[in-house]
C-alpha cells in the first residue's frame, strides 16, 4: 500500500508542475508561525517536499521565488486536532450491550465522506479523533483521522487508539450490571485483574502491559481520583477527559496522567471553570482541549483556547493544547500536530493569532496541498495574496 | 418516636396526666420559697445560694437573705440555678392549622385555633418554657391576632396570660404569591380600610341627620368630616376593628420578612399605616444582611431558628457560614431566639439555642437575655415576665446546673407560682430512658388511671391529632414555622 | 492500514509521549506545643494545665510541667481544652452516584419522584439531598446553599439517603468498594472536620445483604494523604435494610421490576442471602460446583473467603433485638467475629452482646429516640442504650452517622453526657474505642507519645454546648484555624 500511495504521489506531483502554484506550493512564506513549542515566530520559509515539512528556514535564506504562496502577515498554525469528536459516524458509536467492550472500534463506523467534515476544514480541524460513545466501563478503540483526503494520502492516521474508558454515571445508568460506581469500580478491577493474568481481551492485556494507552471519560472529580487510583497504576499511561472547577485536582493530574482533555468552553461558563484549564496546565499537567463536534459548533475548539487564555492559561500552551499535544494524545504526533521536518504538511492559515476569535481562517493545506480557500473578498482587509 | 406504637397509645394518658396539673394543683400554696438555688435573674447580677418567694402567683422577694414566712411552702433547690421561664416568641404549633387559606383575615383570632391537649405544651414545660406567643405562621399577607399564654390549662382562656397582643403581617410573600402581588394587597388593605372610614363617616352623618328628619345639606367631604366624631368603635365591623385599632396603635404588629430586601418594606409599611411604634421583625435567616437597617429601625426583632446561614459562593463553589445573632450582637441589636422546631434536635432547647450563641463569640448576658426578657419587651409584657424580679409573674425554671450546660435538665417549672412540671413525676422522660412502665390491663388499673384512658378513649380526635402530628413535627414542621416558604 | 500487528511500535509511541513529573515532597520540621487547662488524652485521663508537643508530625511528649523546646510554635487557648481527633467509626459520608436515564436530568426526575409523587404535598427533605438545608427544600423554589432543584450537580451528590450507593445487580457484593464513591471534596468533610472529626469510616449504604466494604479517611490535609486504607471491613445487613431501600425497587422506580427485583423481601430471606453466600463460598473453596440463583460472584466470593478466614474484617449492621440477635446466631454458625453497627435495641440485648464480645458502634442519637429518621425499626430507640452498653462493660463506639450540622459527633457525645454516660467513656468512644475497631489505634484515637498528632483544641471543655473546635491539627498540620473570629 505504501508503495502504491508513492507512486501515485509521484504521479500527481508530476501532474501538479503544471498546476497553479498555489494549489500545491513548494514552500510558504509565512510572516508568522506557529512553532512547535507554541510560540508565534516570525518571517520563516517552510518548505514542503512531496506533501511534508521538508525543513524551516528563515525566510531570506530561501531564495527560490517559484510556485511559493507568501502570507507575510498571517499567522500559518498546524492544522487543528479536535480529540472529542464524532463527526461522521456520531450515530453509530454507541454500543451498550457490555459494560466492559473492549473489542469495539470506532474506525468501523467511520463515513469519510460525511459533509461534517467540510465544516471541520473551513474551522482549520485537519484531524478529529473518534471515540465510541463512553456509556461503557471500556467502549473499545478511537480512531483518528483527517478531515479531508487528498490523493496519495492515507486519512486514517491511527485506527487501533487510545483504549476508551469511562468512570462517570454514564456507565452505569443502562439497564444492565453494574448499576452504581462502586459496581462499576469494582467490575473494571476486576477485568483488570484478569488482563493482568493474562486473561481476556488482547487490548485489555495491552493496556495492562502499558503498550496500549488508556483514555478515561470523567465526570466528577472523584471519578478521577478513582480512574488514577484503579487504572494509573503508578505509571501515567492514561489520560483523562474532564472538565470541572477541581483546582486542587492539578497536584494528581500531574502525578498519574499523561495529558488532561478540558472543553468545549462556552461563554457564561462559571470563570472557576474556565480557569481550570491554565491551573492544570501551571501545575505541569499537558492541558488538551476538546471541540466536541459536531454537538457543538466547529469553532468550538478555538473558543475553548481563547476562553482557557483570557482566564489565566498561557498562550503558547493554550496553542499547543490545539495542536501538538492532542497529536500527542491520539498518538499521531509522529505525521501531524507541528510545523517540524517529517510531518505531513497540515497547515492552516489564520488571518491573525488562532487565540483571537476573530481570526479568520484563509486557507488549509492538507499534505501540503491547498483543500480550502477563504473568499477573495474577505480577504481583501488584512491585504493577504492567496 | 412518633412511630412509638407503645408510646403512642400512653400519649393521651399522659397528656391527660399532665394537663391535669393545673388542676391537681388547684389549689396551690398561695406561698413559695425556693431555697438555696444559684439565681439567673437575667435583669441584674446573679446570686449565690439565693431564696425567691412566691406569693399568690407574684414573685415578692428575691435575694440572698429573704425573710421567709411562716406559712409558706419551703422547696428546697440548693445544688440547682432558678432561671425566668423562657418565651417562645412567635409558635404557631399550638393549633391545629398555621395559617387560614385566605391572605387578608385581621378579623381572626388564635383563641379559635388554640387547642390545650397539644403535645406541644407537655413539650414545652419539660423544655422550661413557660410563656407561648400564639401566633400564625408566616404564610399570610395579614394573619390573625395573637395572645401570649402559658402552656398549662384546660382551655385557652385558663392560658391566656395577655391577649390580643399583636397581629400578625407578612412581607414576604404567601405561598404560590410573589412579592409584588403581596405588597400590593397590602397596600390594598390599608387603603380600602381608609375608604371604609371615610364612608362609614359619611353614613353615621347621613343617620344623625335621619335621626333629625333631616336632608343631606352638605357635600360629601363636609359629611364625611363631620360624620368622624360622631363614629363609635363599636361601628367598626369585623373585619376592620383589628385594622383599626393596628393604626391607632393599640395593638402591636409581627411584620415576617423573609430576605433582607423585605426589611425596608417592612418598615416603610409600619410608617406609612401609623403602627411602625409597635411593630416586631420577625426576620427569615437572610435578614441578617439587613442588619444596619435593622438596627436604625430600632424595633425588636425575632431571629429565625436556623442560626447559622451557609451559603454557596457562585463563583467559587466554597460554602461561606454566618452564626446570625453574632452579627446582630456584634451591631447592639437585641434579638429574640426561637426553639427549633424540631423535636429531635437539641435545639429545640431555647437555653441551648443560646448556649450555640456563646459558643459562637456572643457574650452570656446577651444570650440570656435573648431567650427571656428580650422576648418578653418584644411582646410587650416585659414588666410581667422574662426576668426574676419583685412583682413579676412567677414563672421560673429550676435547672439542674447551668442553662447553657448541656448536661442540664430541667427539673422543675413553676407558673404562676404553681409547679406544673416536675422531672421526677415525668412519666414519658423515663419510659424512654428504659423505665417500662408495667402492663397496665383494665382490671388492674388504679381508679384514677381508668378515668383517664376512658377520657382519652372518649376522644378520638386526640389520637388522631396524635398521628397527624407525627409530619407535623417533622421536616415541614420547620418550613410552616419560620414561614421560609413564604 | 493501522493494525494492532506491532505492539512494539505502540509502545514507543507510549514511552514517547509519557511525561514525567517529579514532585518534592514537602517535609516540615517544625515543633508546635498546644498548651491548655485539660488534656484529654482519649483513654480517659485527664492532665491538667498540660501540654502536647508535637515534632514532625507525631506527638513527642503529653504532660504537665513540660518544658517548650525553643523555636516551638505555641498554640495556647486560654481555659480550653485539648482532645484527640475525633473519629467516627460509621459515617455515611455524601457519597454520588445518579441512577437515572441520561435523557431525564437529575433534579426533574428526583425532585417529581421524591417530592411530588410521594406525597400530595411536596415534603422538605424527601428529595432525598444531602444539602443541610434539604429540610427546606420545597417545591418551586431553589435552595440558596445546593441550588435544588436546578442543579444536578449538587444534587447527583445528594441522593444518598435513598440507597445510591447500591449496587442493584447482586444481593451480594462485598468485593465493591464504598471509597470509589466517595468524593473527597464533598463539604461534608469540611463540616465533619470543624466539628472536630479527623478521622472517619465511610460506611456502605445497607442496601444489599453483603455490601460493600467501607474506607477509612482523613477529613483534612493534602488530598493525596486523605485515604488511610481503601477498602476496609465487608459489611452485612440485618433487618429491613435490603428489602426497603435501594432507589430502584421502591415505588417510583418500579418500572425496571424485571432487572432489579432480585431482593429478598423478608428477614428470613435477607439471612438466607447470607447464608447461602458463605456456604457457596465454602463449597467453592473446596472446588465443590456452586450455582443457583443467589449464587455470589467469584470476585465477591473472593473477598468472602477472605472474611471468612478473618483477614477481612465483618461488620453488621442491625437496630432491632431480633436483628441483632439473628447476626450473632450467623456469627456464631460460621465462627465469625464482627462489629455491630447502630444497635438501636442493643440495651435489649446486653447479656448477648457481652458473652460473645462483640462490640457497637452505636448512634445516631437525638434528643427523642427515633429522631427523624425514615426507618420502621427505631420504634425500639431509647435514651439510655448507650449508658446500657457501657454499664455493661461493651465496648463502644459513638457515631454520627448521617448527621454532620455544625457539630456532628461532638454533639453525639453531648447528648451521651445528658443521658448519664460519664465524661471518661463519652471521651473513648468517639477517640480511643473507633480507633482501635478501626485498627488504625497505631497511628491514631489518644494523645501518647509517638502517634500521629490528630489533636483538636477546644474553646471550653470538650462537648459542651459553648464550646467549639479551635484548631484542628491532622498529622501535626494546622488543617483548622478558627482563633481569630
Amino acid at each position: 500500500m505504501i508503495r502504491l500511495s508513492r507512486s501515485l504521489l509521484i504521479l500527481l506531483s508530476v501532474a501538479s508542475c503544471a498546476s497553479a502554484s498555489a494549489q500545491k506550493p513548494d514552500a510558504i512564506m509565512a510572516g508568522r508561525y506557529v512553532a512547535p513549542d507554541g510560540t508565534i515566530k516570525t518571517d520563516t520559509a517552510i518548505v514542503l517536499d512531496r506533501g511534508k515539512i521538508h525543513v524551516t528556514v528563515a525566510r531570506d535564506v530561501y531564495t527560490k521565488t517559484d510556485n511559493i504562496v507568501a502570507y507575510p502577515n498571517a499567522v500559518v498554525c498546524p492544522g487543528l486536532i479536535d480529540v472529542r469528536s464524532r463527526i461522521g459516524a456520531h450515530d453509530n458509536l454507541t454500543e451498550t450491550a457490555h459494560a466492559i467492550d473492549p473489542a469495539a472500534s470506532a474506525i468501523d463506523s467511520l463515513d469519510l465522506t460525511h459533509r461534517d467534515f467540510r465544516a471541520a476544514v473551513e474551522a482549520g480541524i485537519t484531524a478529529v479523533m473518534l471515540s465510541p460513545t463512553e456509556n461503557n466501563l471500556v467502549s473499545g478503540v478511537a480512531a483518528t483521522v483527517k478531515t479531508a483526503r487528498v490523493s496519495g494520502d492515507d486519512p486514517v492516521l491511527r485506527g487501533d487508539g487510545p483504549l476508551m474508558f469511562a468512570v462517570g454515571s454514564t456507565v452505569f445508568s443502562e439497564d444492565r450490571a453494574p448499576t452504581s460506581r462502586i459496581g462499576s469500580a469494582a467490575m473494571l478491577r476486576e477485568a483488570l485483574d484478569e488482563a493482568k493474568a493474562g486473561r481476556g481481551h488482547e487490548r485489555m492485556r495491552l493496556f495492562s502491559a502499558g503498550s496500549l494507552e488508556g483514555l478515561v471519560v470523567c465526570e466528577d472529580p472523584m471519578d478521577v481520583s478513582a480512574a488514577l487510583r484503579t487504572l494509573a497504576n503508578g505509571r501515567p499511561s492514561i489520560a483523562i477527559v474532564h472538565t470541572s472547577d477541581a483546582h486542587d485536582l492539578a497536584p494528581e493530574l500531574a502525578r498519574g496522567s499523561r495529558a488532561v482533555v478540558v472543553g468545549p468552553y462556552a461563554f457564561g461558563m462559571s470563570p472557576r471553570t474556565l480557569s481550570t484549564a491554565g491551573v492544570y496546565a501551571a501545575a505541569g499537567v499537558p492541558v488538551v482541549f476538546a471541540g466536541g463536534t459536531p454537538e457543538a459548533s466547529v469553532g468550538s475548539l478555538r473558543t475553548t483556547a481563547a476562553l482557557a487564555v483570557r482566564y489565566g492559561m498561557d498562550s503558547a500552551k493554550a496553542r499547543r493544547a490545539m495542536t501538538v499535544l492532542p497529536a500527542t494524545l491520539a498518538g499521531v504526533s509522529e505525521r501531524v500536530g507541528a510545523i517540524h521536518p517529517g510531518l505531513d504538511a497540515d497547515l492552516v492559515v489564520f488571518s491573525d493569532d488562532p487565540l483571537r476569535l476573530d481570526a479568520r481562517v484563509l486557507d488549509v493545506y492538507i499534505k501540503g496541498v491547498r483543500v480550502y480557500h477563504a473568499d477573495v473578498r474577505a480577504d481583501q482587509t488584512t491585504g493577504e495574496t492567496p | 418516636m412518633e412511630k412509638g406504637v407503645n408510646m403512642r397509645s400512653m400519649w393521651p394518658l399522659l397528656t391527660g396526666s399532665l394537663l391535669c396539673a393545673a388542676s391537681v394543683f388547684g389549689a396551690p400554696p398561695a406561698k413559695v420559697a425556693l431555697e438555696g438555688g444559684r439565681i439567673i435573674p437575667v435583669v441584674g447580677d446573679d446570686i449565690s445560694k439565693g431564696t425567691v418567694l412566691i406569693e399568690h402567683g407574684k414573685i415578692t422577694a428575691v435575694g440572698k437573705h429573704v425573710e421567709v414566712p411562716y406559712d409558706a411552702m419551703v422547696v428546697d433547690v440548693s445544688g440547682k440555678v432558678i432561671f425566668p421561664g423562657m418565651i417562645d416568641t412567635h409558635s404557631a404549633r399550638g393549633m391545629d392549622i398555621r395559617n387560614e387559606n385566605l391572605p387578608v383575615t385581621p378579623f381572626l383570632d388564635v383563641y379559635d385555633a388554640l387547642d390545650p391537649s397539644r403535645l406541644y405544651f407537655e413539650d414545652a414545660l419539660r423544655d422550661g418554657i413557660t410563656s407561648i406567643h400564639a401566633i400564625v405562621a408566616n404564610n399570610c399577607v395579614i394573619g390573625s391576632l395573637s395572645r401570649v399564654i402559658h402552656p398549662i390549662g384546660l382551655t385557652p382562656d385558663e392560658m391566656t396570660l395577655q391577649a390580643p397582643v399583636a397581629l400578625k403581617l407578612s412581607v414576604a410573600p404567601k405561598r404560590r404569591s410573589d412579592r409584588m402581588v403581596q405588597m400590593a394587597t397590602l397596600r390594598e388593605t390599608f387603603l380600602e380600610l381608609a375608604d371604609y372610614l371615610e364612608n362609614l363617616a359619611e353614613t353615621k352623618y347621613e343617620e344623625s341627620l335621619e335621626k333629625e328628619d333631616k336632608k343631606i345639606d352638605v357635600g360629601p367631604e363636609e359629611a364625611r368630616k363631620r360624620g368622624k366624631p360622631l363614629i363609635k368603635f363599636e361601628d367598626y365591623d369585623d373585619a376592620h376593628r383589628n385594622l383599626i385599632k393596628l393604626t391607632r396603635g393599640e395593638l402591636g404588629a409581627f411584620i415576617y420578612c423573609g430576605i433582607a430586601g423585605d426589611v425596608g418594606r417592612a418598615v416603610k409599611l409600619a410608617k406609612d399605616n401609623g403602627f411602625f411604634g409597635r411593630s416586631t421583625l420577625v426576620l427569615g435567616d437572610a435578614c441578617f444582611k439587613a442588619v444596619s437597617e435593622i438596627k436604625e429601625a430600632g424595633r425588636p426583632v425575632v431571629l429565625d431558628p436556623d442560626l447559622l446561614y451557609r451559603e454557596r459562593d457562585p463563583i467559587t463553589g466554597d460554602i461561606k457560614e454566618t452564626f446570625i445573632p453574632k452579627v446582630f450582637a456584634d451591631a447592639g441589636v437585641a434579638f429574640s431566639l426561637l426553639p427549633y422546631p424540631n423535636n429531635s434536635l437539641a435545639e429545640r432547647y431555647l437555653n441551648y439555642q443560646a448556649a450555640r450563641c456563646v459558643r459562637n463569640g456572643v457574650d452570656r448576658k446577651t444570650a440570656l437575655e435573648s431567650i427571656t426578657i428580650n422576648p418578653a419587651k418584644a411582646l410587650g409584657v416585659g414588666d410581667r415576665i422574662g426576668s426574676i424580679e419583685v412583682g413579676k409573674v412567677a414563672n421560673l425554671v429550676v435547672f439542674s446546673g447551668d442553662p447553657l450546660d448541656f448536661e442540664s435538665w430541667v427539673d422543675m417549672v413553676y407558673i404562676n407560682g404553681i409547679r406544673a412540671y416536675e422531672r421526677k413525676d415525668d412519666v414519658r422522660l423515663k419510659q424512654l430512658f428504659g423505665d417500662e412502665p408495667a402492663e397496665v390491663t383494665e382490671g388492674e388499673a388504679p381508679e384514677d388511671e381508668k378515668k383517664k384512658g376512658a377520657e382519652a378513649d372518649d376522644k378520638p380526635a386526640d389520637d388522631a391529632d396524635g398521628k397527624g402530628e407525627a409530619p407535623a413535627e417533622t421536616p415541614s414542621d420547620k418550613a410552616n414555622e419560620t414561614g421560609t416558604d413564604g | 492500514m493501522n493494525n494492532p500487528h506491532n505492539s512494539h511500535r505502540l509502545a514507543l509511541r507510549v514511552a514517547a509521549i509519557a511525561t514525567l513529573f517529579v514532585v518534592a515532597p514537602q517535609t516540615s520540621a517544625e515543633t508546635i506545643v498546644i498548651k491548655s487547662a485539660q488534656v484529654h488524652t482519649g483513654t480517659g485521663a485527664v492532665v491538667q494545665d498540660g501540654m502536647v508537643v508535637i515534632t514532625d508530625g507525631s506527638i513527642t511528649a503529653v504532660g504537665a510541667n513540660l518544658s517548650v523546646p525553643a523555636g516551638a510554635t505555641v498554640i495556647d487557648v486560654q481555659g480550653g481544652s485539648v482532645t484527640p481527633g475525633l473519629i467516627d467509626a460509621n459515617a455515611a459520608i455524601e457519597a454520588s452516584d445518579l441512577m437515572i436515564t441520561p435523557k431525564r436530568t437529575a433534579s426533574s426526575v428526583l425532585h417529581d419522584v421524591f417530592c411530588v409523587k410521594h406525597s400530595d404535598k411536596p415534603i422538605a427533605g424527601c428529595c432525598g439531598s444531602m444539602c443541610s438545608r434539604a429540610l427546606q427544600h420545597v417545591d418551586g423554589e431553589d435552595c440558596r446553599e445546593c441550588g435544588f432543584p436546578n442543579t444536578a450537580p449538587n444534587l447527583a451528590v445528594g441522593v444518598r439517603r435513598h440507597g445510591s450507593l447500591a449496587e442493584q445487580s447482586s444481593e451480594v457484593i462485598p468485593h465493591t468498594r464504598v471509597i470509589d464513591s466517595v468524593n473527597l471534596r464533598s463539604p461534608d468533610f469540611e463540616r465533619l472536620l470543624s466539628g472536630g472529626v479527623t478521622t472517619v469510616f465511610v460506611s456502605a449504604d445497607p442496601a444489599a445483604v453483603l455490601t460493600s466494604q467501607g474506607a477509612i479517611v482523613r477529613t483534612g490535609g493534602p488530598m493525596a494523604d486523605r485515604i488511610v486504607r481503601e477498602a476496609d471491613a465487608v459489611k452485612a445487613v440485618m433487618g429491613s435494610d435490603p428489602f426497603l431501600r435501594g432507589p430502584r425497587n421502591t415505588r417510583p422506580f418500579r418500572q425496571y421490576v424485571d432487572f432489579h427485583a432480585r431482593r429478598p423481601t423478608t428477614r428470613m430471606g435477607v439471612t438466607w442471602v447470607f447464608r447461602k453466600a458463605l456456604y457457596d463460598t465454602q463449597r467453592h473453596g473446596q472446588g465443590l460446583p456452586v450455582g443457583g440463583a443467589d449464587t455470589p460472584s467469584v470476585p465477591a466470593m473472593k473477598t468472602l473467603s477472605k472474611m471468612l478466614t478473618g483477614e477481612v474484617p465483618l461488620r453488621i449492621q442491625a437496630r432491632m433485638q431480633r436483628d441483632i440477635l439473628s447476626a450473632l446466631r450467623l456469627a456464631k454458625e460460621f465462627d465469625l467475629r464482627f462489629v455491630l453497627e447502630e444497635g438501636t435495641e442493643a440495651h435489649r440485648c446486653t447479656d448477648e452482646l457481652r458473652a460473645a464480645d462483640v462490640p457497637v458502634i452505636y448512634g445516631p442519637m437525638y434528643i427523642t429516640p427515633a429522631g427523624y429518621r425514615n426507618s420502621t425499626e427505631l420504634d425500639g430507640a431509647r435514651l439510655h442504650t448507650m449508658r446500657a452498653l457501657v454499664d455493661a462493660g461493651i465496648e463502644t463506639a459513638l457515631t454520627a452517622n448521617d448527621l454532620r450540622d455544625e457539630d456532628g459527633l461532638a454533639r453525639q457525645a453531648m447528648y451521651a453526657l445528658r443521658h448519664g454516660v460519664p465524661l471518661d467513656a463519652v471521651m473513648r468512644s468517639i477517640t480511643q474505642t473507633p480507633a482501635k475497631l478501626l485498627r488504625v489505634d497505631d497511628r491514631v484515637g489518644t494523645l501518647e507519645p509517638g502517634k500521629q498528632a490528630d489533636v483538636v483544641v477546644w474553646s471550653d471543655g470538650p462537648f459542651e454546648a459553648t464550646s467549639k473546635p479551635l484548631v484542628v491539627l491532622i498529622n501535626g498540620r494546622i488543617v483548622l484555624d478558627k482563633r481569630t473570629g
